[in-house]
């Protein structure tokens, strides 16, 4: 059972969407329920800034893979002696 | 958005006398939480437990996994950072020439809004416990509404003493007009 290494960033995709949607949550809260002016406004742009800071450290180690891979029970069971 | 120059139901002449969040104390737990969270990978990396560090070595699968999983991790510290964020931006106690309001966020999806008007204040108190809150001057105040409903608590906030005879001034001056 082979597959290529880009199969795992299916789940990492699922994370960072759901990482977004959560980021969502916390804007649309602080935008309908935060005090007006500049503090609050600074607040969501520094989530969005830490979400991009997250997003941009996610692709350097990303760009550094070879996804098109291919990885079997050989890579996946590698500390067990074959 | 919330304006503090027009409340909802504001009443003719009302004017904000009070508006207050938790103690900066808070924050600071919330990154210290972060700062353990962090910790973590650190911790395993160096004992031996992360994929890498000893045993999987080689292992191309092993590395696209931690490398992959830590990325989601701080994914997962960025949520949790910005959920306590917004439930300590989103807790707030105005108090006005006419009443208090209770603005309290549980997380995300519940929160608690609730009004008393000065006249209806019997009792005021502020409380103070332990070491830090003693020399950072913060704690909670209490206010009580006659009748049985639920006490007011203003949780950790600066100043507990200064805002209780802030409280206390205002409803007395509430009950003079």
């Amino acid at each position: 059972m082979e597959f290529p290494l880009s199969v795992l960033l299916l789940p990492y995709a699922l994370v960072v969407a759901l990482g977004g949607l959560m980021l969502f949550f916390n804007l649309y809260h602080l935008a309908k329920f935060g005090l007006e002016g500049g503090k609050t406004l600074s607040l969501m742009c520094a989530y969005v800034l830490g979400f991009l800071l997250c997003l941009a450290v996610s692709f350097e180690v990303i760009l550094l893979g070879d996804w098109s891979r291919v990885v079997g029970p050989s890579d996946i069971f590698s500390f067990v002696a074959f | 958005m919330l304006s503090l120059k027009k409340l909802p139901n504001q009443r003719p002449g009302e004017t904000v006398e009070l508006f207050l969040r938790r103690h900066w104390i808070d924050l600071v737990k919330i990154f210290l939480l972060d700062l353990g969270l962090c910790l973590v990978p650190i911790a395993l990396y160096v004992s031996g437990f992360w994929p890498g560090s000893s045993g999987l070595n080689g292992s191309v699968f092993w590395d696209t996994v931690a490398s992959l999983g830590l990325s989601g991790y701080l994914m997962f510290i960025l949520v949790i950072t910005m959920t306590e964020l917004t439930d300590y931006w989103l807790d707030t106690w105005i108090v006005t020439s006419e009443r208090i309001i209770n603005i309290e966020q549980h997380g995300l999806f519940k929160r608690t809004v609730s009004e008393l008007p000065l006249d209806q204040v019997q009792d005021v108190t502020s409380e103070t416990h332990g070491f830090l809150e003693t020399f950072l001057t913060y704690g909670d105040v209490y206010i009580q509404s006659a009748g049985e409903r639920q006490r007011f608590q203003f949780k950790n906030i600066d100043n507990q003493d200064a805002v209780k005879e802030k409280i206390i001034g205002l409803v007395q001056q509430c009950k003079a007009r």
